[in-house]
């Protein structure tokens, strides 16, 4: 028997319903529509698409229709069989206008009762447990954006194409500096979901973390340190290509530069790099202190500053300190041993 | 078939019937339009639902009985306002407590039935399982494939200014 897909192609009309959500797409030719009930919204969409309108429905469901010619669909080829994971045993409906109306309406009885392949009236097999979300149908996966904060949206759109496209379509460009809240007051920023997709090593706010505990407590005397530091402090540390860290210095001392940033948590960052950069490095053990660096904006407000400690201390501080610890011990010696 | 005035018999995929108050089933914009446009002669037909089998269809129904007494969408429910929380009732929680599949075949039929609330429930029960997590986290829980070649992932890592905005 011949096949009547190669016969007409022009005929074929991958009613691809539910794992689609019921959008029905037209094949190559706009003689032929889909139909599932053949009611006046789809006569009109037959006009439509006569007169060069081609617009996806959402067949049987009156509102949400979603544009099959939007740019976010045409981008990623959504509508391939290998991505919407026809079963094998499905075969697409054919159905012309020219055919007589006795003809369309049996089709479209039987397309009616016939269950559509994607649901689980079979047992569940590898070929259907493999894909749940990026085999939904475009406008729930536009449906599960909407419900997504922009960093959220970057991480889900960084999985597949499918969703890189979706996600570029309603974000642009992601920044670094999304974050995502999750239970109680923590959160994460998008560099640190990313840090292994970007493949460039762990971040570097695990820096040497005791040394800097203490340091912090002597910086939070009050002064502040103004943004023009960083930047020279950001210089020594340009070796650190590829740490996206580093990029994040270099954004944050713009965005404040000469002023005492409002963004305490950003800036705290800014100035762990400045003051340490020679200590820029990871270790596994220190996994756990990620957290007290995230937090360092509200370990700042709990101490009662309102603004940016200064933490740095300055060379001269440091020598004379010491010199004047030596010179007391070696006057105490001198004492003791009768001089 | 119809055994009461007010109820209506619903037909799953596979075959099984399931009978449901009319106002529960008119949660479904689908079946409502449906019963609209027949008037009184769908009360005495079974109503076949093609794409959903038994056990999601009576889980929709399930939630539909639970909610039959809340207010009806505002027809312009597309708006920002419903899209900006993520929270979740507490029933609708314990409700959308199932395995992945269920969740998808529930959110997909949902969307066939056209039942917008309980759309918006399987949505966000979905938002929330990938909130916090990194795009392999992602992949792992929901079996997605990556599809980008390492050239295409470096050309995103280009294309984004990653610290250039904010």
């Amino acid at each position: 028997m011949e096949d009547p897909y190669m016969e007409h192609p022009h005929l074929v009309l991958h009613r691809v319903s539910y794992e689609l959500g019921n959008v029905c797409h037209t094949g190559a030719d706009s003689s032929t529509m889909s139909i599932m009930g053949g009611n006046r919204a789809e006569r009109e969409k037959k006009k439509r698409e006569r007169q060069g309108q081609h617009h996806g429905t959402r067949a049987w469901v009156s509102s949400g229709c979603v544009s099959l010619s939007h740019p976010v669909f045409q981008q990623a080829n959504f509508f391939t069989e290998q991505e919407i994971l026809i079963s094998p045993t499905y075969r697409p409906m054919i159905l012309s206008f020219e055919s007589p109306p006795g003809e369309i309406a049996l089709e479209l009885f039987k397309a009616h009762n016939t269950p559509c392949p994607s649901l689980s009236t079979q047992p569940p097999s590898p070929f259907r447990s493999i894909a749940l979300l990026d085999a939904a149908p475009n406008e729930i996966a536009l449906e599960i954006f909407k419900y997504l904060d922009p960093c959220t949206s970057t991480c889900l759109g960084l999985t597949c194409k499918k969703f890189y496209a979706i996600h570029t379509e309603i974000h642009g460009k992601a920044s670094m500096f999304y974050r995502v809240q999750l239970d109680g007051d923590k959160y994460l920023y998008l560099f640190e979901l990313l840090h292994g997709w970007m493949n460039t090593g762990k971040p570097c706010y695990d820096i040497c973390m005791p040394i800097w505990n203490k340091k912090i407590e002597k910086g939070l005397r009050g002064n502040t340190v103004l943004a023009h530091q960083c930047t020279e402090a950001y210089k020594k540390i340009l070796h650190f290509k590829g740490c996206w860290f580093c990029k994040m210095v270099a954004h944050g001392t713009r965005i404040c530069a000469g002023k005492p940033s409002p963004t305490i948590g950003l800036y705290a960052y800014d100035r762990l790099v400045c003051v340490y950069p020679g200590k820029l490095c990871y270790t596994p053990d220190k996994e756990h202190h990620r957290y007290e660096f995230a937090d360092v904006e509200a370990q700042l407000a709990r101490r009662g500053f309102s603004h940016v400690p200064d933490i740095h201390v300055s060379f001269f501080d440091a020598w004379f300190g010491l010199f004047i610890s030596c010179f007391t011990l070696w006057i105490i010696s001198l004492h003791f041993s009768g001089y | 078939m119809a055994t009461e005035s007010n109820k209506i018999t619903l037909v799953s995929n596979d075959g099984a019937e399931v009978v449901v108050d009319r106002n529960v089933a008119e949660r479904s914009m689908l079946i409502k339009n449906m019963m609209e446009d027949l008037g009184e002669a769908a009360m005495t037909q079974s109503v076949p639902i093609p794409n959903v089998n038994e056990s999601v269809l009576k889980k929709v129904i399930e939630w539909c009985e639970h909610h039959k007494n809340d207010p009806p969408a505002a027809a312009d429910d597309d708006s920002d306002s419903r899209k900006k929380t993520t929270d979740i009732e507490e029933w609708d929680q314990k409700f959308m407590q199932v395995d992945q599949e269920m969740l998808f075949e529930i959110i997909l039929a949902s969307n066939y039935l056209d039942i917008k609330p309980l759309l918006d429930v399987g949505c966000k029960t979905v938002a929330n399982m990938i909130k916090g997590k990194s795009p392999e986290e992602i992949r792992k829980t929901f079996n997605i494939t990556n599809d980008f070649t390492p050239e295409e992932e470096e050309q995103i890592r280009r294309e984004n200014e990653w610290a250039e905005d904010r």
